[in-house]
């Protein structure tokens, strides 16, 4: 058995598959506005005449490297390819400006390599059990999940936590745009074709933190000539990885974050984004270092990356186990899969299990071929924080917009992106925080819809509903908890500190 | 090495560009070309690249393109129900460059007084259909309750049915609504957010029945997981065969649950052209290599021709028509 697996990896076509989909995952996710999601459905066909293995082999490292590649623009010029990448943009970018983009992405690749190898091997495993924990959550679930990633606001509210709970609530009302899928009433739309879908996330995400960061550069026109390192009078580190004295603070962060994603991803409609921020917000509150984040945690980038890597393994387990595909990526993989004669299932893990085998630990070492390319381009994409300004932001404007663009083929998504970018501008002047803005935009639609579907469900009795379902109790007691855990653990320091003085 | 850095960007930002400009064509092609075709197709897809339209038109571009020997371009113009495609059909000039995906029954979202449109099923030529996924009754594969049709039918009358569906007004949603019209049946509507939470819903038994497309639960009924009580479709699919159809077995009544893939083209295209892609579609879709791929993906191919696709389209328009009212989409 693992010689076959061996040998068949060896392979010359497997290897190039790998090969090309981790570089070529890297650059499409480092765009904003090309998605892994597009690369995979593109070259699905042309799959067709390939050997299944290194097809979905190179699907799913497209899959994996592209979730990573979004982090690289991320980290140096504050723009997130996916949702995912959102978090990584809030505490790489810092990093960046104080000349530590190096490490930043460095420690990107890292996390996110150990986060999807982490994620395959559960794969290769443990996935029917996994498969079968899915199996419990239905709608009352998804809203309760939904919910607790709302209390992450809570971390990202910045100075003022009456601000971050309003952007989390204007969040929520934008999330309310377009044709209700439960009502069928119009919402916002004002009669535009353009709004009965609502509104794009990946647009309104580049605005709020992409062209914001342009206009906040033309503001300081003054300083135009020079790079963002002169500006913030910052050398460029030559520090990449973590030493091997601090691979320990970081032990825990991987495997918990990795552990987040995994979860997050077995469930239908949750998906990378969630994950990154859940992964996030549980960093945050186990570190002894809460004061960094927000103004550049390696400890926070660390989380959000091995977070949203775990999601890819965990989305493919449901896939490949029950064909329920975890995330909108995970279903054209599913194509690629019945394509090849593959039919998700437990045969796949008998009948077939050669083949099915192979491509997962053809999965698990791209993730690890992953760090070593992006590590080897890292050291050259970071000197794209050398470029003035006067040279920089025309470049990324442009950019940003297509990006926009590119996702629906819509001209409306441009002036969504264009309408968030001032919006995201006048919100960082006067501290507001835009990262609970997008949180409350990505959680309103499953928070609102699970909510609706579960007071059907319950046939009236909600309140039984709830407390009758196990993995709801779990939720709720998590929610309490993240609630209260800053209040408890503020306490705590308040007493620790008394004892010390007394 | 600045000078290094801006001219690599430079490089990069001319390669997005270019990529970007692929999807631009016919704009300016005069009425009636002498050789249809002349230069490159513009297809657009309603719907979402990966997803089971883009997979049906992703996989027969290739055919097409051999056929017609240009090259076609497919640009994912998504939104409003699939009718920001159909709009920029229509706003494209009638020359056959610019082709869209017509889906039944989407396409008569046009019916809601609500979205003001003033096209309809004239605004088109329904070229060819390609893909037929008819609608299926499904529950868990270990559920006792239902072991056909009949027991489901006797068991929904008396008890409430939760029951999950894609969407109000999704297909699934308008052939339960059928269901309790025509048969009795007491169902709750769970209008979930797509297939997969259905499915998922139907395995962990949070519901008691779903409504899916063949493609959707081919995989799952073959692994036992998911029954299928019945398929409402006119004849039973090549891909179910032992599943029975609806009509088959309620013999007194009659429910379809269609969802079609097919092509369009703007109304007045130039004849010459129109027939140039009828002979086109007629050969592609039929070839029996792509038929194949299809099915191993789940999508039942399902020919028809201009006449036969312009009359079966206006057909179910009447039959959407007598949803309205469920829909809401009736005049204030």
């Amino acid at each position: 058995m693992f010689e076959t697996v061996l040998s068949n990896l060896m392979s010359t076509n497997v290897l190039i598959g790998l090969v090309v989909g981790v570089v070529g995952g890297m650059v499409v996710g480092a765009m904003p506005g090309l998605s892994g999601a597009m690369a995979i459905a593109l070259l699905l066909p042309v799959t067709y005449s390939m050997s299944p293995i290194a097809a979905l082999v190179m699907l799913m490292a497209i899959y994996t490297s592209a979730m990573t590649g979004g982090s690289i623009s991320a980290i140096l010029l504050h723009t997130p390819g996916t949702p995912a990448n959102a978090a990584t943009a809030m505490e790489g970018y810092p990093l960046t400006k104080k000349g530590r983009g190096l490490e930043a992405v460095g420690m990107s690749m890292l996390s996110s390599g150990i986060g999807g190898f982490i994620s395959a091997v559960a794969l290769l495993l443990i996935a029917p059990p996994l498969a079968m924990i899915s199996l419990k959550f239905s709608e009352p679930e998804s809203f309760l999940i939904s919910i607790f990633g709302l209390t992450v606001i809570g971390s990202l509210a910045g100075k003022s936590m009456t601000k971050g709970l309003l952007m989390g609530a204007v969040g929520l009302l934008l999330a309310t745009i377009g044709v209700d899928n439960i009502t069928g009433v119009h919402r916002y739309t004002f009669g535009s074709d353009n709004l009965m879908s609502g509104l794009q996330m990946v647009p309104a995400l580049i605005g709020l933190f992409t062209i914001s960061v342009v206009l906040s550069n033309c503001e300081d026109y003054k300083n135009a000539n020079k790079s963002l390192l002169e500006r913030h009078n910052a050398t460029l580190g030559t520090k990449m990885l973590p030493t091997l004295s601090e691979v320990p603070r970081y032990l825990v962060n991987w495997i918990v974050s990795s552990v987040v994603g995994i979860i997050v991803g077995i469930l239908p409609g949750a998906g990378g984004n969630i994950g990154s921020w859940i992964a996030y917000d549980q960093a945050k509150k186990r570190s002894k270092h809460q004061e960094e984040f927000g103004n550049g945690s390696l400890e926070g980038l660390a989380a959000c990356e091995a977070g949203n890597n775990a999601v890819t393994g965990g989305a493919m387990i449901p896939l490949m186990t029950l064909s329920i595909p975890g995330s909108p990526v995970a279903a054209i993989i599913l194509g690629g899969m019945l394509i090849h004669g593959l039919v998700p299932g437990s045969k796949l893990f008998t009948d077939q299990a050669d083949i099915t085998y192979s491509i997962l630990a053809g999965f698990a070492l791209s993730n690890i071929l992953m760090i070593f390319v992006g590590l080897a381009i890292a050291k050259y994409v970071v000197n794209v924080t050398r470029i003035p300004n006067s040279i920089l932001m025309p470049v990324v404007l442009p950019l940003s917009l297509i990006g926009s663009y590119a996702i629906n083929g819509s001209m409306f998504d441009v002036y969504v992106a264009i309408f968030f970018g001032l919006l995201g501008f006048l919100m960082d002047k006067y501290d507001f925080s835009s990262p609970a803005l997008i949180l409350g935009l990505i959680l309103g639609s499953t928070a609102e819809r699970g909510l609706m579907l579960s007071r059907v469900m319950s046939r009236g009795d909600m309140v039984g509903y709830y407390f009758g379902r196990p993995i709801c109790l779990i939720l709720m007691a998590l929610i309490v908890m993240s609630i209260a855990w800053p209040i408890i653990s503020s306490r705590f320091a308040k007493k620790k500190q008394e004892n010390k003085e007394a | 090495m600045k000078k290094l850095l801006v001219a690599l960007l430079t490089i990069v930002m001319t390669l997005v560009l270019t990529a970007c400009g692929g999807g631009k064509s016919g704009g300016d092609a005069k009425k009636a070309d002498a050789k249809f075709p002349s230069h490159g197709i513009k297809m657009i897809c309603p719907w979402k690249a990966g997803g089971a339209a883009d997979i049906a038109i992703r996989n027969l571009t290739p055919y097409l393109e051999k056929d017609l020997g240009v090259k076609i371009t497919v640009v994912n113009t998504t939104g409003a129900n699939g009718w920001i495609a159909w709009g920029e059909l229509l706003k494209a000039p009638a020359d056959g460059y610019t082709i869209a995906q017509m889906n039944v029954p989407s396409v008569y979202s046009y019916l809601d007084p609500k979205q003001n449109r003033k096209e309809n099923l004239d605004s088109f030529i329904f070229l060819a259909n390609e893909i037929s996924d008819w609608g299926c009754l499904v529950v868990n594969g270990k559920d006792d309750r239902f072991k056909d049709l009949q027991s489901f039918v006797e068991y929904g009358k008396a008890n409430e049915l939760l029951s999950g569906d894609a969407g109000l007004g999704s297909n699934q949603h308008l052939v339960a609504i059928d269901m309790e019209r025509k048969l009795g049946l007491k169902i709750k509507h769970v209008h979930q957010a797509g297939w997969a939470d259905v499915h998922s819903s139907l395995l962990g038994r949070h519901l008691d029945v779903g409504w899916g497309s063949i493609g959707n639960i081919l995989q799952a009924y073959k692994s036992g997981e998911l029954k299928v009580l019945c398929v409402f479709a006119d004849k039973r699919s090549s891909l179910l065969p032992n599943v029975p159809t609806f009509n088959e077995l309620m013999k007194d009544k009659s429910i379809l649950s269609p969802s079609d893939r097919g092509f369009a083209l703007k109304a007045g295209t130039d004849k010459a052209v129109v027939d140039r892609w009828n002979q086109a579609m007629n050969k592609c879709i039929n070839n029996p290599e792509f038929v194949k791929k299809m099915e191993s993906l789940g999508q039942p191919v399902n020919y028809m021709d201009m006449a036969k696709f312009t009359s079966y389209a206006k057909e179910q328009e009447a039959s959407m028509k007598s949803f309205m009212d469920v829909l809401g989409w009736k005049k204030k």
